[in-house]
C-alpha cells in the first residue's frame, strides 16, 4: 500500500481528468490573495512565479514552481482558504485541479491522499527555501557588481579631476614658457655675434645626436688645448664638429662657455617645450578617460583613439618592441572616442604585462588598424605565451584576471569593460591565441 | 690622479640633459658620461676599466627600453672589476618589486625619486664618491672639494 501512495499515483488518481485542467495564458493570474481558494494545482506544463506585494519595494518573487509542482499548498491548506502570494504564469501553462470542497472520493481515497500531504509540504518548504537562497545569492552578486562598477567609475571621475587640475597649472607653464622664449629670442637676436645666434638656433631643436655620437665628436674637442672637460662634453653635445669652431677656441678656449650657454639656452627651451607638449597630451588623454567625458561623436579617427592610447602607454610600451600601423585612408566614423581608447589601453596593456610577467623572449607587440568595405578593423598581437585554452571562454567575464602582482594604475579596466564598450559600438572582437601569437581583432562596423 | 667617472643612463635625453646639468659642480674633478641605454653604459664603463681608470658611481633610471636600470644593476654586481663601484636608482616608477630586487640581488648603495632635489642629489653623490675613494685607497687630497668631510673625518677617527 505503501508504495502506491507515490507521486505517480497522487498525479493519477487526482489530477489527470480533463475535466479539471486549465490553460493558463503567459501574464495570466492563476492566484489571487483577494479570493477564496480551496484548489491544490498540479502543473503540468509551463512555469509559473509567486509574487508578494510590498508597499517599498513593489512585487518580488517568493517562489517559482515548473512542471510537476504543486500551487496553492498554503490556501489549500490553511484554515481561512486566502493565498498569501500572487501566482501568474510566466509562460503558456496547463494546471490540473483537484478541489477539497467539491470532489466527491471515498475516505480510504482520501486517507491515502492525506498520507500524501506531508510530502507536498516538505517539499514545497524545500523548494521556496532553495528559491529564497537563490535569490540572496542574486541578489548578493548585484551588490558585487554595482560596487565593482562605482568603484571603477570613482576611479575615472577622480583621473578626470586630478587631470583638470594638471591641466590648469600646465597651461600656465606652456604659456609663460612660450612668452619666455619669445623674450629670449628677442635677446639674442640683438646679440652681436652672428655664430652665437646660429648655435642658439641649433639648440633649439634640441640635442640631435645620441649620447654614443657625442663621445665620436668628444676625440675631436679632446686635442683641443685648453679645454676643461665639462666644456668638451656639452661641445661634444651640441653636435657642431670641433673644425668648424676650432680657430675660434684655439685664439680664446673661453669662448667654449658662451658656445655652451647658447646652445644650453636652445635646448632647454626644445627640452621644455616637448615635456610641457606631453603633458597636456597625456592630461588630455587621462581626462578623456574620465566618465563625464563620454560623449559620442559623428566624426571620429580611430587612428587619432589609438595614438591617444599609446601616448597614456608610453612608458609601458617602451619596455616591449612596439610596432604602430595606421591606416590612413580610415572614414571617419560615428563612436566615442574616449571608450575606444581604453578599449586600445586594455588590449595593448594586456598584451605587454603577459610578455613582461611570463619573461618572454624579444617581447613584441603590434597594433595597427585597417579597413574594408563593411568594418574598420583593428588588430592587436603579440608574442607573449598565449592564453590557455581552457581560460579561453572565460577571459570576458568581469573579475577575471590572470595579474598576480605587479604595480596596477587601474587604467586598465579589464577585458568585461572592452566586451561592454565594443558591445555599445555595434562592434565584435575576437581574439586567437596560440603560444608565441595572440590576436585581439576588433570589428567596427562603417555607417553606411 | 687617477680619472673617477660618474656613469648616467637614462633612455630620456632631456631628463639626462637636466641630470648632467645638475651634476656640473663635480665635473672639476669627476668625468661625467652620458648613456641613453644600458648596452651603451656597459661598453663605457668596460672602456673606462680597460683605460685604468675607474667607475666611481653609476646613476641609473630604471624603465628603460630592453634593459631596466636593475638588469644593469645586478650585471654590475657580479662584475669583480666594478666590486666598488657606488650605485643611484634614480627613478619615478619602479615598482616595489623592483627596488627589492635592486638592494637584495644588486647590492643597490641609494635609491632617489624623480624628481629629484638638485642638493640631496650632491649630498648623495658626495658622500658615495668618498666611500668608492676611502674604499679604493685612493689618495683623497686630490678630490677634496667634493668629498663629503664628515665621512672622511669618520674614517679618519677608525683608522688612526
Amino acid at each position: 500500500m505503501e508504495d502506491k501512495v507515490s507521486f505517480n499515483w497522487v498525479k493519477q488518481e487526482f489530477f489527470s481528468d480533463e475535466n479539471k485542467k486549465l490553460y493558463v495564458k503567459k501574464g495570466e493570474v492563476l492566484l489571487d490573495p483577494q479570493h477564496k481558494n480551496t484548489r491544490l494545482f498540479l502543473v503540468t506544463k509551463g512555469k509559473f512565479l509567486g509574487y508578494l506585494s510590498d508597499a517599498e519595494i513593489g512585487n518580488y518573487p517568493v517562489f517559482e514552481a515548473s512542471e510537476n509542482k504543486f500551487i496553492g499548498v498554503y490556501s489549500y491548506f490553511s484554515d481561512d482558504h486566502y493565498s498569501y502570494s500572487k501566482v501568474v504564469a510566466v509562460e503558456d501553462s496547463e494546471v490540473y485541479y483537484y478541489d477539497k470542497v467539491r470532489e466527491a472520493h471515498t475516505p480510504e481515497e482520501m486517507q491515502r491522499l492525506s498520507q500524501f500531504h506531508i510530502s507536498i509540504v516538505v517539499n514545497e518548504l524545500y523548494a521556496r527555501q532553495y528559491f529564497a537562497k537563490k535569490m540572496a545569492q542574486e541578489r548578493h552578486n548585484d551588490s558585487q557588481r554595482l560596487l565593482k562598477a562605482e568603484k571603477m567609475s570613482t576611479l575615472g571621475q577622480m583621473a578626470a579631476g586630478v587631470a583638470h587640475e594638471l591641466n590648469n597649472s600646465i597651461g600656465v607653464i606652456d604659456g609663460s614658457m612660450g612668452r619666455l622664449a619669445e623674450f629670449i629670442n628677442k635677446c639674442v637676436d640683438s646679440h652681436g655675434d652672428h655664430h652665437l645666434r646660429d648655435v642658439f638656433e641649433t639648440g633649439k631643436k634640441g640635442q640631435e645626436i645620441s649620447s654614443e655620437e657625442a663621445r665620436t665628436i668628444r676625440k675631436q674637442y679632446e686635442k683641443i688645448k685648453g679645454l676643461t672637460d665639462g666644456q668638451i662634453r656639452k661641445l661634444s653635445k651640441t653636435g657642431i664638429p670641433a673644425n668648424e669652431v676650432i680657430k675660434t677656441l684655439q685664439k680664446d678656449p673661453s669662448t667654449a662657455d658662451r658656445i655652451n650657454e647658447f646652445w644650453e639656452m636652445g635646448c632647454t627651451l626644445h627640452d621644455m617645450e616637448i615635456a610641457a607638449k606631453h603633458s597636456t597630451h597625456v592630461v588630455r588623454s587621462v581626462k578623456q578617460l574620465g566618465v563625464t567625458e563620454h560623449q559620442w561623436s559623428k566624426d571620429v579617427s580611430i587612428n587619432h583613439t589609438i595614438s591617444e592610447a599609446m601616448v597614456i602607454l608610453k612608458n609601458l610600451t617602451k619596455r616591449v618592441k612596439t610596432t604602430v600601423f595606421l591606416d590612413e585612408y580610415i572614414p571617419k566614423t560615428e563612436a566615442c572616442p574616449g571608450q575606444l581608447v581604453q578599449v586600445w589601453i586594455n588590449l595593448v596593456k594586456n598584451g605587454i604585462e603577459s610578455m613582461l610577467s611570463s619573461q618572454t623572449e624579444d617581447p613584441q607587440i603590434r597594433i595597427a588598424s585597417g579597413h574594408d568595405a563593411k568594418n574598420i578593423i583593428i588588430t592587436v598581437t603579440d608574442n607573449g605565451p598565449g592564453i590557455p585554452e581552457d581560460i579561453k571562454q572565460r577571459i570576458f567575464e568581469p573579475s577575471f584576471t590572470t595579474k598576480v602582482d605587479g604595480l596596477n594604475f587601474g587604467l586598465g579596466l579589464g577585458l568585461a569593460v572592452v566586451q561592454r564598450i565594443v558591445t555599445e559600438h555595434d562592434a565584435v572582437i575576437e581574439v586567437n591565441s596560440e603560444p608565441g601569437h595572440t590576436e585581439f581583432t576588433v570589428k567596427i562596423p562603417l555607417i553606411s | 690622479m687617477d680619472k673617477l667617472y660618474i656613469i648616467c643612463v637614462d633612455d630620456q635625453r632631456e631628463v639626462l640633459n637636466a641630470l648632467t646639468e645638475d651634476l656640473e659642480v663635480f665635473e672639476n674633478h669627476v668625468k661625467i658620461e652620458e648613456c641613453e641605454s644600458v648596452k651603451e653604459a656597459w661598453e663605457v664603463m668596460e672602456e673606462v676599466d680597460n683605460e685604468g681608470d675607474y667607475v666611481a658611481l653609476l646613476i641609473t633610471d630604471q624603465v628603460m627600453p630592453n634593459n631596466t636600470g636593475v638588469d644593469l644593476l645586478k650585471k654590475l654586481s657580479a662584475d669583480i672589476r666594478f666590486g666598488a663601484t657606488k650605485t643611484i636608482l634614480l627613478t619615478g616608477q619602479a615598482t616595489h618589486k623592483d627596488t627589492i630586487e635592486a638592494i637584495n640581488s644588486a647590492h643597490l648603495n641609494h635609491y632617489i625619486e624623480k624628481p629629484w632635489k638638485k642638493d640631496d642629489l650632491h649630498a648623495t653623490i658626495k658622500t658615495l664618491i668618498t666611500q668608492f675613494v676611502l674604499d679604493k685607497g685612493l689618495e683623497y687630497q686630490s678630490y677634496m672639494d667634493i668629498l663629503d668631510q664628515s665621512v672622511l673625518l669618520n674614517n679618519l677617527r677608525k683608522t688612526t
